[in-house]
């Protein structure tokens, strides 16, 4: 898969401090790469080296098959599409507004108004053209913002944090739109959230920060079956002590540690699951369930943050 | 650099400025109050008013005036009132666009700033000399418009309210004429680089502006200066002062745009 964006050992501080230490990581095209980490990890400075806003002290980024640099980043940028957690011209109309960043990326007036049609159609926004940025919902802002965003048909879409201050609906309806996006218009897009549920149906490839340290990256499968090779099992029961004590005789097991240590998690490989749960109930133990663990990127992000972050 | 960049950006100043009362109001008031209330008020009062006669050292301005023509040849006693209109009333009108543009221009980046939309704007593919070129623009044009029809509102009130005192008409004469067309927009070009420059490290507009008029206070001043005493001076003299600060426009606005930085404007505190 040919690649969109490389960071290569990319570094930056900020009023001295390091924000930004030797990450690197590569959106290939057609991804849909998720940036996550706990608040003040990196993300939006990193979203800023990647678009040329801010300059690297050290390491190098590549975007659309060239170096980045001051001279080429704005031309780099006609490219790109960016919602922040900025805000759009609240004395404006929406219409306006999207106008506006049409002739800032070089549209033409009748390609503009035809594209407008379009998003507004797309996000249900028609009936409120003509309305005020200020007369909105944080929902529907952050809808024309990303409109905004995608007016010129941009290769690589970048959303940092598009959910932040939407009730659970709007988010969910904000993320459907999205997977719209990369499946209809088939973007490449980076995304920062904190919201990790369900992440796995929409990113492809995801990025975790943590104290501007990039602690994992890849493809979420591959990441997935790296982190956890084998088959496990969770037993969720009325004595976990008992559980682990016994599990430990038969094989491999541990708490499970996403779970606040509630359940015991044991590798299927080395014992026969069924003998274990014989042995289980005959101690007297009370089973409440017994299931395959189906690893998820919220699993994965909190087992790599444990101890590293007090944050999460 | 992108025109056709520049002129959207250009566009959408405009547009956002039209909707914004506060920079509206501004941008009404002060050329209605130093442009047209004042004038009228002081041709209303006739020439035998206190504040005309109070004037310290305007007889010795008038007596060094008298050879010139255009003095001497309105009507008697009417001197002092055309010396204001003519000769002090140049400095208010090329403060004018610079106290403008400096609201304006203030609100642009800073104002930006505040407003959480100058992220967004920098995502764009504007390069720096394009955002600087538009914003500056979007900044000094309409001070100057607004300016020019206030000089023009200006003349017809002089040449007809004032032309039973004068006797004649009197408005405009070369040097007005050559101070608005050509001088007044480069002052204006320059305090609205001026605060361009200023804004980019100012935490609000109030600031942006405060700090911006203490350095503009003494270059407008010495324009100011030789524009007052353009009484005795010639047409060569203006056309110098003309290339001399359209030079310092130029080499300012490059060296500005060189030093411009994206990473100021997002993460200085």
């Amino acid at each position: 898969m040919r690649v969109l964006a490389t960071c290569s050992n990319v570094s930056k501080s900020i009023d001295e401090r390091l924000v930004i230490d030797s990450v690197s990581f590569e959106i290939p095209e057609g991804s849909t790469f998720a940036l996550l980490g706990p608040n003040g990890a990196g993300k939006t400075t990193t979203i800023r080296l990647l678009t040329g806003l801010l300059t690297p002290d050290e390491g190098e980024i590549s975007l659309f098959d060239s170096k980045i640099n001051s001279e080429n980043a704005s031309t780099l940028r006609s490219n790109i599409g960016v919602q922040n957690d900025g805000n759009l011209y609240e004395e404006l109309t929406i219409e306006e507004n999207l106008s506006i960043w049409g002739k800032l990326y070089g549209l033409e007036g009748s390609v503009i108004g035809k594209r407008i049609g379009e998003l507004l159609n797309l996000f249900d926004l028609e009936d409120r053209k003509k309305s005020k940025v200020s007369q909105l919902s944080k929902g529907m802002r952050q809808k024309v913002m990303v409109a905004r965003a995608i007016i010129h048909h941009p290769r690589l879409l970048i959303l940092d944090e598009p959910t932040t201050g939407l009730d659970p609906q709007s988010s969910e309806t904000l993320m459907n739109y999205l997977k719209v996006l990369t499946e209809e218009e088939k973007m490449t897009v980076l995304f920062s959230t904190h919201i990790l549920e369900g992440l796995e149906t929409l990113a492809s490839h995801i990025g975790i920060l943590n104290k501007g340290k990039m602690l994992a990256t890849g493809e979420i499968p591959d990441l997935l079956k790296q982190r956890w090779p084998d088959d496990q099992y969770s037993i969720s029961s009325n004595n976990e002590q008992r559980v682990y004590e016994i599990c430990s005789q038969y094989g491999v097991c541990e708490y499970d540690t996403i779970h606040n240590d509630t359940r015991v998690v044991v590798k299927a490989e080395t014992m026969d699951m069924p003998d274990l749960i014989n042995v289980l109930v005959k101690e007297g133990i009370e089973i409440d369930a017994a299931e395959k663990v189906q690893r998820t990127i919220k699993d994965y992000y909190f087992d790599t943050l444990v101890g590293k972050s007090d944050e999460h | 650099m992108s025109i056709k960049k520049v002129k959207a950006l250009i566009a959408k100043e405009l547009l956002v400025q039209s909707k914004d009362s506060a920079t509206l109001s501004t941008v009404i008031l002060i050329p209605l109050l130093f442009g047209i209330m004042i004038p009228i008020l002081l041709i209303c009062l006739g020439t035998d008013n206190p504040l005309v006669k109070s004037l310290g050292g305007m007889q010795l301005i008038l007596n060094a005036a008298s050879s010139n023509a255009a003095v001497s040849s309105v009507n008697a006693g009417s001197e002092v009132l055309y010396m204001i209109l003519m000769y002090f009333f140049i400095p208010v009108f090329m403060l004018l666009p610079t106290m403008i543009s400096n609201v304006t221009a203030a609100a642009s980046f800073v104002g930006e700033r505040e407003q959480k939309t100058i992220e967004g704007l920098l995502y764009t593919p504007l390069n720096r000399q394009e955002l600087l070129l538009g914003k500056i623009v979007a900044s000094f044009a309409p001070a100057t418009v607004i300016t020019w029809f206030s000089v023009i509102v200006y003349g017809i009130i002089l040449d007809t309210l004032g032309y039973r005192i004068f006797g004649r008409v009197i408005f405009p004469n070369s040097s007005w004429v050559l101070l608005s067309v050509i001088v007044m927009p480069l002052v204006s070009f320059l305090s609205t680089l001026l605060v361009v420059a200023v804004s980019q490290r100012m935490k609000s507009t109030k600031s942006a502006q405060s700090v911006s008029l203490v350095i503009l206070v003494p270059i407008i001043g010495v324009i100011v200066s030789q524009a007052s005493s353009s009484i005795s001076l010639g047409i060569g003299m203006i056309a110098i002062m003309g290339a001399v600060i359209l030079i310092i426009d130029i080499v300012l606005f490059y060296f500005i745009s060189h030093h411009f930085k994206s990473e100021t404007l997002l993460i200085s505190k």
